[in-house]
């Protein structure tokens, strides 16, 4: 049998019972388009988070509390706050870096008059600026001596201040943060959002201020840190490494970050734990691929036996005009994987149209949702679907190749 | 057609044919000993469970024998493989049957192509053959119908087209009016007499007695043994033939 007639009388077989044929493929159509579909959301939110990342800048430092390296294992949920100013301090003397700041957050009621909500607050110190650079719309920033003083002052994001105040200057106004009442020496100008946060309706206030007063507490929750221009990063994180165990009294001469009680990160390692992320997800969505397309694979092995009964006169009359058990047997896988192929390639196609219709959707909210059309998902979700019409297609031809002429011809 | 070479087409020397089934051995040829010249048209007559169909089925390369010899156009053909068999009827075999096994909602012009797309002839050749094939059984107006729009009559035509169209050496016929009314019963017979008259070689394979006398030499086999074997009868021709 030449090439093209296989194909030409798999096709045909495959029009005769078209309705047929297009629930037969159904359940691999679903499984390549969401594969695909998923496939692209994951890499537009990696897009999108890596992106956020390299907002915060390339010379920036995180300390947070941790258990361990939190990037090797799962995280562990009961973290001592083991991080406070004398930390900061303490790393600040290295001489490394340009500003650090020791940072506290949580979330409170705020509320001037009747106006009130539920915002962010964030302690900070007066360095806090030359991390994070803002401008003003109205007032400044705090000073060093208002950290020192414990000083009841605030800074309000864009947003919050004209829910409160409206268009008028809010300076020098009071506002209560928990029922203790601050003055307002700030207004920042619009900044967006920085790793998700919404910075326009977050209120700031000095961390000495945050830690005695609001929270009662003697910890921070993380520090950040801006390395001078030319210090080597990874130098400078074991230099704050190296600080910190001493502060803490941590003895650990093998400088494994296992038995730290803190963690020293940077945005190359965020960025490195975003590709774990992705990896895992990967890993998961091959193996939902995998189950789907195995239960589709089924359905094909199923409808290929029921068409090898009901076409047993016409194997029978194939073979009596001379097709050999191979030429049967071609002639059935051929239309097995035929039909995955199909499957697959309408599944990449409806994938695309729905990643594209998410990306349209996601682009009304997150403006820096890009869409992203998996380019080895689509080549992979082709050939695995005519791999798996290879896989289940041979049980049924090869029954079908195996009948006896004589007895297939006699089937009623 | 008496002065055409008489050269053996089919010598069949002492066949035996068992089957065994779950430890049963059923015997259906008992030592079946036939010469089938080039050009010969034969009945093998006999009642069902006579072993005709079997006889047929070994003739036709579709059935192995179990002992004897089995020499086709001068060659040993005792012993070919299932792969060697598909080729021999693919080359040298056509076959129509009683229920005329028509591929469904497929096209006269394909049914009959079908045979020579196993034997690799490319389509545009396929379809000039098909179609002189139809013209001899005159059904040259019909090859676009679907196998399913056409009477008893014409789909037996076709297996006809089908089985000769890619000139074997030789024809079988597996009670070929057995699913047809006598009318067009006799037309099919007579299609096989032109054919004949044409040079073909046809073995037809029936019970019934009028069939077979349409044939030149009747063959009765009855227990799987041969019975008679006569050629002196008179031959029918159709009531409704000019």
């Amino acid at each position: 049998m030449l090439w093209k007639d296989l194909i030409s009388s798999s096709t045909i077989s495959i029009r005769r019972n078209k309705s047929r044929s297009a629930l037969t493929i159904l359940g691999i159509v679903i499984g390549i388009a969401s594969v695909i579909l998923m496939l692209s959301i994951g890499k537009s939110a990696e897009g999108l988070i890596l992106s956020e990342i390299a907002d915060l800048g390339s010379d920036l430092i995180f300390v947070e509390p941790s258990a361990g390296d939190p990037t090797s294992g799962p995280p562990n949920p009961f973290i001592e706050q083991s991080m406070t100013m004398d930390d900061e301090e303490a790393v600040a003397d290295t001489g490394l870096f340009l500003a650090t700041s020791s940072i506290l957050s949580s979330t409170y009621t705020v509320s001037h008059e009747e106006e009130n909500q539920f915002a962010s607050v964030e302690g900070t110190n007066e360095q806090y600026l030359d991390i994070f650079p803002a401008e003003f719309i109205y007032g400044r920033f705090f000073t060093e001596s208002e950290i020192d003083s414990y000083s009841r002052v605030a800074v309000l994001g864009k947003e919050i201040a004209e829910d409160m105040y409206g268009d008028q200057d809010p300076t020098g106004q009071k506002i209560k943060i928990d029922n203790i009442q601050f003055r307002i020496i700030g207004v920042f100008d619009e900044q967006g959002t920085r790793f998700f946060q919404d910075l326009d309706t977050r209120v700031n206030i000095p961390v000495t201020t945050m830690q005695r007063d609001l929270m009662g507490v003697d910890f921070v929750s993380y520090l950040t840190l801006r390395a001078n221009d030319g210090v080597d990063l990874d130098f400078a994180k074991d230099e704050v490494r190296f600080v910190l165990r001493d502060e803490h009294n941590i003895d650990n001469p093998e400088r494994s970050q296992d038995n730290d009680d803190f963690f020293v990160s940077s945005q190359n390692d965020a960025e490195d734990i975003i590709g774990v992320v992705g990896d895992v997800l990967t890993i998961l969505l091959a193996s939902i691929a995998a189950i789907s397309l195995v239960v589709g694979g089924i359905g094909i092995m199923n409808i290929m036996l029921v068409s090898v009964t009901e076409r047993t006169r016409e194997i029978g009359l194939r073979k009596s005009i001379g097709a050999t058990k191979n030429e049967i047997l071609q002639q059935f896988l051929a239309e097995a994987v035929l039909l995955t192929m199909i499957g697959g390639i309408v599944g990449v196609l409806m994938g695309i149209f729905a990643s594209v219709v998410i990306a349209f959707g996601a682009g009304f909210f997150l403006d820096d949702w890009a869409l992203n059309i998996p380019v080895s998902g689509i080549i992979a979700g082709v050939v695995v679907a005519t791999g798996v019409g290879v896989a289940f297609g041979v049980y049924p031809a090869k029954r079908a190749a195996n009948l006896d002429p004589i007895e297939a011809l006699r089937y009623e | 057609m008496s002065d055409k070479a008489k050269k053996p087409l089919i010598e069949l020397k002492d066949i035996y044919k068992q089957y065994v089934n779950e430890d049963v051995v059923t015997k259906v040829l008992h030592g079946v000993s036939l010469t089938i010249n080039e050009g010969e048209f034969v009945a093998i007559m006999g009642p069902s469970g006579s072993g005709k169909s079997t006889l047929m089925h070994i003739l036709g390369f579709l059935d192995s024998i179990s002992s004897g010899y089995y020499k086709f156009n001068s060659h040993d053909v005792s012993g070919l493989s299932d792969d060697q068999k598909a080729i021999m009827r693919r080359k040298e075999v056509g076959f129509v049957f009683q229920s005329f096994n028509l591929l469904p909602r497929t096209s006269v012009l394909e049914n009959v192509a079908l045979p020579m797309i196993y034997e690799q002839i490319p389509e545009d050749e396929r379809r000039i053959m098909a179609k002189k094939a139809l013209k001899t059984v005159g059904l040259d107006h019909r090859l676009d119908h679907l196998s399913n729009q056409l009477s008893g009559g014409e789909r037996q035509r076709v297996a006809i087209a089908r089985a000769v169209a890619n000139n074997p050496s030789i024809v079988f016929a597996d009670e070929p009016t057995g699913n047809l009314d006598t009318k067009t019963g006799e037309e099919v017979l007579m299609m096989f007499q032109d054919l004949h008259k044409t040079g073909r070689t046809i073995i037809m394979i029936t019970h019934e007695q009028e069939a077979a006398e349409y044939a030149e030499r009747i063959v009765s086999i009855r227990d799987g043994k041969i019975v008679s074997d006569t050629n002196g009868h008179k031959r029918r021709t159709g009531k409704f033939h000019k």
